[in-house]
Protein backbone atom coordinates (compact mmCIF):
# COMPACT_ATOMS: atom_id res chain seq x y z
CA UNK A 1 0.00 0.00 0.00
CA UNK A 2 2.72 2.02 0.90
CA UNK A 3 4.35 1.70 -2.46
CA UNK A 4 1.46 1.92 -4.38
CA UNK A 5 0.61 5.62 -2.49
CA UNK A 6 4.69 6.31 -3.74
CA UNK A 7 3.99 5.68 -7.37
CA UNK A 8 0.50 7.59 -7.24
CA UNK A 9 2.73 10.31 -5.46
CA UNK A 10 5.46 10.11 -8.11
CA UNK A 11 3.05 9.88 -11.08
CA UNK A 12 1.02 13.04 -9.54
CA UNK A 13 4.29 15.01 -9.29
CA UNK A 14 5.05 13.57 -13.37
CA UNK A 15 1.70 14.87 -14.41
CA UNK A 16 2.07 17.91 -12.68
CA UNK A 17 4.65 18.63 -14.65
CA UNK A 18 3.77 17.77 -18.16
CA UNK A 19 0.90 20.21 -17.40
CA UNK A 20 3.28 22.82 -16.54
CA UNK A 21 5.40 22.39 -19.13
CA UNK A 22 2.41 21.73 -22.10
CA UNK A 23 0.42 25.23 -20.74
CA UNK A 24 0.22 28.14 -22.96
CA UNK A 25 2.60 31.15 -22.57
CA UNK A 26 2.45 34.05 -19.67
CA UNK A 27 2.34 38.06 -20.61
CA UNK A 28 5.91 38.14 -19.41
CA UNK A 29 7.15 35.50 -21.33
CA UNK A 30 5.13 37.13 -24.42
CA UNK A 31 7.21 40.21 -23.79
CA UNK A 32 10.20 38.35 -24.20
CA UNK A 33 8.98 36.87 -27.41
CA UNK A 34 8.27 40.20 -28.56
CA UNK A 35 12.04 41.61 -27.88
CA UNK A 36 13.35 38.75 -29.11
CA UNK A 37 11.22 39.22 -32.37
CA UNK A 38 12.35 43.11 -31.92
CA UNK A 39 15.90 41.99 -31.74
CA UNK A 40 15.76 39.69 -34.31
CA UNK A 41 14.77 42.50 -36.62
CA UNK A 42 17.31 44.31 -35.08
CA UNK A 43 20.05 41.87 -36.25
CA UNK A 44 18.40 42.46 -39.74
CA UNK A 45 20.21 45.49 -38.91
CA UNK A 46 22.87 43.87 -36.73
CA UNK A 47 25.78 45.90 -36.50
CA UNK A 48 23.33 48.84 -36.09
CA UNK A 49 21.48 47.52 -33.02
CA UNK A 50 23.97 46.06 -31.30
CA UNK A 51 26.50 49.25 -30.97
CA UNK A 52 23.42 51.93 -30.23
CA UNK A 53 24.81 54.51 -30.70
CA UNK A 54 25.56 54.22 -34.33
CA UNK A 55 21.57 53.87 -34.91
CA UNK A 56 21.30 57.49 -33.54
CA UNK A 57 23.99 58.46 -36.32
CA UNK A 58 22.98 56.49 -38.52
CA UNK A 59 18.94 57.45 -38.05
CA UNK A 60 20.34 61.04 -38.41
CA UNK A 61 22.56 60.07 -41.41
CA UNK A 62 20.00 58.73 -43.19
CA UNK A 63 17.28 61.33 -42.65
CA UNK A 64 20.23 63.34 -43.51
CA UNK A 65 21.22 61.46 -46.81
CA UNK A 66 17.54 60.85 -47.59
CA UNK A 67 16.70 64.34 -47.19
CA UNK A 68 16.42 66.28 -50.27
CA UNK A 69 19.05 68.37 -51.70
CA UNK A 70 18.18 72.22 -50.39
CA UNK A 71 17.05 74.04 -53.57
CA UNK A 72 19.68 76.91 -54.22
CA UNK A 73 18.37 80.09 -55.62
CA UNK A 74 18.48 80.34 -59.58
CA UNK A 75 21.08 81.88 -61.18
CA UNK A 76 20.97 85.04 -62.10
CA UNK A 77 21.89 84.40 -65.67
CA UNK A 78 18.56 84.45 -67.51
CA UNK A 79 17.81 87.60 -65.73
CA UNK A 80 20.97 89.14 -66.78
CA UNK A 81 20.91 87.65 -70.38
CA UNK A 82 18.47 90.14 -71.83
CA UNK A 83 19.97 93.16 -69.98
CA UNK A 84 23.41 92.46 -71.16
CA UNK A 85 21.85 91.32 -74.47
CA UNK A 86 20.08 95.20 -74.72
CA UNK A 87 23.35 96.89 -73.11
CA UNK A 88 25.60 95.64 -75.72
CA UNK A 89 24.59 98.71 -78.45
CA UNK A 90 25.12 101.04 -75.12
CA UNK A 91 28.11 99.57 -73.78
CA UNK A 92 29.74 99.38 -77.74
CA UNK A 93 28.24 102.95 -78.03
CA UNK A 94 29.76 103.86 -74.54
CA UNK A 95 33.22 102.33 -75.50
CA UNK A 96 33.18 104.18 -78.73
CA UNK A 97 32.55 107.48 -77.07
CA UNK A 98 35.34 106.73 -74.64
CA UNK A 99 37.42 105.76 -77.38
CA UNK A 100 36.52 108.91 -79.14
CA UNK A 101 36.69 110.80 -75.73
CA UNK A 102 40.39 109.52 -75.19
CA UNK A 103 41.65 110.11 -79.26
CA UNK A 104 40.61 114.07 -78.92
CA UNK A 105 42.89 116.89 -78.86
CA UNK A 106 42.80 119.77 -75.84
CA UNK A 107 43.82 123.09 -76.24
CA UNK A 108 45.56 124.17 -72.86
CA UNK A 109 46.37 128.46 -72.19
CA UNK A 110 48.25 128.46 -69.11
CA UNK A 111 47.80 132.09 -69.04
CA UNK A 112 43.92 133.31 -70.03
CA UNK A 113 44.47 136.55 -68.47
CA UNK A 114 47.87 138.51 -69.57
CA UNK A 115 48.29 142.07 -68.01
CA UNK A 116 50.51 144.23 -70.15
CA UNK A 117 50.57 146.99 -67.36
CA UNK A 118 50.89 150.52 -67.25
CA UNK A 119 50.86 151.72 -71.85
CA UNK A 120 50.79 154.69 -73.30
CA UNK A 121 47.90 156.07 -75.55
CA UNK A 122 47.66 155.44 -78.96
CA UNK A 123 50.05 152.54 -79.04
CA UNK A 124 49.81 149.41 -80.52
CA UNK A 125 51.06 146.18 -78.55
CA UNK A 126 52.12 143.27 -79.91
CA UNK A 127 52.21 140.12 -77.27
CA UNK A 128 52.55 136.12 -77.66
CA UNK A 129 51.23 133.92 -75.14
CA UNK A 130 51.87 130.28 -75.47
CA UNK A 131 49.57 127.27 -75.84
CA UNK A 132 49.85 123.67 -76.14
CA UNK A 133 47.99 120.84 -77.86
CA UNK A 134 47.55 118.25 -73.62
CA UNK A 135 45.34 115.60 -76.36
CA UNK A 136 45.70 112.69 -78.01
CA UNK A 137 44.43 113.63 -81.02
CA UNK A 138 45.51 117.00 -83.27
CA UNK A 139 44.39 119.94 -82.51
CA UNK A 140 43.06 122.26 -85.26
CA UNK A 141 43.27 125.91 -84.82
CA UNK A 142 40.45 127.47 -86.81
CA UNK A 143 40.65 130.64 -86.05
CA UNK A 144 41.39 133.67 -83.41
CA UNK A 145 39.27 136.48 -83.32
CA UNK A 146 39.14 140.00 -81.06
CA UNK A 147 35.49 139.25 -79.28
CA UNK B 1 47.28 137.60 -85.87
CA UNK B 2 49.76 135.00 -85.76
CA UNK B 3 49.16 131.52 -84.87
CA UNK B 4 49.82 127.67 -85.87
CA UNK B 5 47.12 125.89 -87.81
CA UNK B 6 47.85 122.46 -86.22
CA UNK B 7 48.98 121.17 -83.49
CA UNK B 8 50.57 117.41 -82.98
CA UNK B 9 49.50 115.72 -79.01
CA UNK B 10 52.04 117.22 -76.98
CA UNK B 11 53.49 119.53 -79.23
CA UNK B 12 53.13 123.29 -78.01
CA UNK B 13 52.95 126.83 -80.15
CA UNK B 14 51.96 129.97 -79.54
CA UNK B 15 49.92 132.84 -80.54
CA UNK B 16 50.77 136.53 -81.26
CA UNK B 17 48.14 139.09 -80.79
CA UNK B 18 48.47 142.98 -81.48
CA UNK B 19 46.60 145.40 -79.15
CA UNK B 20 45.92 148.40 -80.03
CA UNK B 21 46.09 151.17 -76.31
CA UNK B 22 43.44 153.69 -77.78
CA UNK B 23 43.08 157.12 -76.39
CA UNK B 24 40.80 156.36 -73.58
CA UNK B 25 43.01 156.77 -69.97
CA UNK B 26 42.22 154.40 -67.46
CA UNK B 27 42.25 150.57 -67.44
CA UNK B 28 41.20 148.37 -70.16
CA UNK B 29 40.71 144.67 -71.06
CA UNK B 30 41.11 143.17 -74.29
CA UNK B 31 39.85 139.82 -75.21
CA UNK B 32 40.30 137.21 -78.35
CA UNK B 33 38.66 133.99 -79.08
CA UNK B 34 40.45 130.76 -79.93
CA UNK B 35 38.60 128.53 -82.15
CA UNK B 36 39.58 125.04 -82.11
CA UNK B 37 38.31 121.18 -82.55
CA UNK B 38 39.15 120.39 -78.83
CA UNK B 39 35.10 119.05 -77.75
CA UNK B 40 36.07 119.96 -74.12
CA UNK B 41 36.45 123.30 -75.14
CA UNK B 42 35.99 124.65 -78.79
CA UNK B 43 36.14 128.12 -77.80
CA UNK B 44 39.07 129.42 -75.38
CA UNK B 45 38.72 133.35 -74.34
CA UNK B 46 41.93 135.00 -73.75
CA UNK B 47 42.23 138.55 -72.19
CA UNK B 48 44.78 141.29 -72.16
CA UNK B 49 44.30 143.98 -69.24
CA UNK B 50 46.28 147.16 -69.60
CA UNK B 51 46.11 150.62 -67.85
CA UNK B 52 46.16 153.98 -70.53
CA UNK B 53 48.03 156.77 -68.84
CA UNK B 54 47.83 160.38 -70.26
CA UNK B 55 50.32 161.88 -71.99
Amino acid sequence: MNSFKKLNNVSILLLALMVSCSAPPENGEKANNNSAQRTGAATSEPSVAQSGTPTATSNNANPSTAQPPVAQPAPAQPASKPANDSAKPDTKAASDSAAAKERAPRLFVPDKKLDFGKQPQDKNLARTFPIKNVGSADLLIESVTPS
Amino acid sequence: MDFPKVLRPGQAGSIKVKVETGKAPGPHVKSVTIKTNDPNDPSVMVQFAFDVKEK
